[in-house]
């Protein structure tokens, strides 16, 4: 009697074709890429918020990109009750990895701040 | 038209008639062989050729091909008539299976579009914060240092970018915090009184919540 693995590696000889699978008669056209065009799927919109004296880095979750192709833009920022320069603290914004963002600040103010960013990827 | 390389691929299928998608598929499939001197329009004519005969076998029930990702809605796939659906070769945009869920494939056009921007809110764990939205096509998936949840379409909606604020156990509740103003007491309500579908609450440790600071 044929072991499990004899089997499939008599299976797996077979040439794709004649093996038994349902065959997909839903598809009636396939299209790679160039014979097709994808329209506004590439920019995400973000913002995060910086806890007033607490934090000095803040991360947000975004979709997938491939980082070499893609670009991380500063949408600016804002504080709930700046009063003078030193509640203004600039954020960095990097992208860290494929789905995440980070924002940094010197130092944790008596504000909160709220940075906004745009990610883009590009084609 | 095959060789006996493979290659990873990524596919995703629409209903031409409706637009709306259908399911995704990654895994390898047998290199096509394309000559050198065959270019341009030809070329891609023998790759379209080769994607619509190497997806033959790719279906929801299975395939005879090394799968290593796939998401199908059955629904879709049962209520699509024979030959009307369209398969897309989607690798050269390198996103995970299912991010294409929410496009649209215009036939006449042969666009695929990203008509809605989905809105996304953010809680880390950690910390027991609402700190982050995101608006995009896209799905956006939590990571073990952030719980996402997706609030298209909920009222919660319009004021992701403002619901950034501390949860807060006072009471033996859960009260929400906001950190900027401007936010509807019914919306920070619906928080504090978690009766919403905002499934993010759901994973958060109850203990991780920090207690009320005593006035």
């Amino acid at each position: 009697m044929k072991s499990f693995f004899d089997a499939l590696a008599v299976w797996t000889q077979i040439p794709v074709a004649n093996r038994t699978v349902e065959v997909n008669t839903k598809t009636g056209f396939s299209l790679t890429a160039g014979s097709y065009s994808v329209r506004a799927s590439s920019t995400q919109y973000g913002n995060m918020t910086l806890a007033s004296n607490t934090d000095v880095t803040k991360t947000a979750t975004i979709s997938s990109v491939t980082a070499t192709r893609a670009s991380l833009f500063n949408g600016g920022f804002d504080t709930d009750e700046a009063t003078d320069q030193n509640d203004a603290v600039f954020t960095r914004i990097t992208l860290t990895n494929a789905t995440t963002v980070t924002a940094t600040r010197a130092t944790s103010t008596s504000s909160n701040v709220i940075q906004a960013f745009n990610v883009a990827e590009f084609f | 038209m095959r060789s006996h390389w493979t290659r990873a691929r990524h596919l995703a299928w629409f209903n031409t008639e409706t637009g709306g998608w259908i399911g995704e598929w990654m895994g390898h499939l047998p290199a096509p062989v394309v000559p050198s001197t065959v270019t341009e329009e030809g070329r891609l004519q023998m790759l379209n050729a080769w994607l619509q005969d190497a997806q033959r076998l790719i279906t929801p029930a299975g395939s005879p091909y090394a799968v290593t990702a796939q998401l199908w809605d059955l629904d879709a796939w049962d209520d699509c008539p024979d030959g009307a659906a369209v398969c897309l070769d989607t690798t050269r945009y390198g996103w995970p299976v299912g991010d294409f869920q929410w496009a649209v494939f215009d036939g006449w056009d042969r666009l695929l579009d990203f008509r809605e921007m989905r809105a996304y809110l953010e809680l880390t764990p950690a910390t027991a914060m609402l700190d982050a939205s995101v608006h995009g096509p896209r799905p956006v998936r939590s990571t073990p240092e952030k719980i996402v949840a997706d609030v298209t379409g909920t009222p919660l909606e319009p004021w992701v970018d403002q619901l950034h604020g501390r949860l807060i156990r006072r009471d033996g509740r859960i009260v929400f915090e906001p950190f900027w103003p401007g936010v509807p007491e019914a919306v920070v309500l619906s928080i504090t009184d978690r009766t919403l579908d905002l499934a993010l609450l759901g994973g958060l440790e109850h203990a991780a919540i920090p207690l009320a600071e005593r006035n």
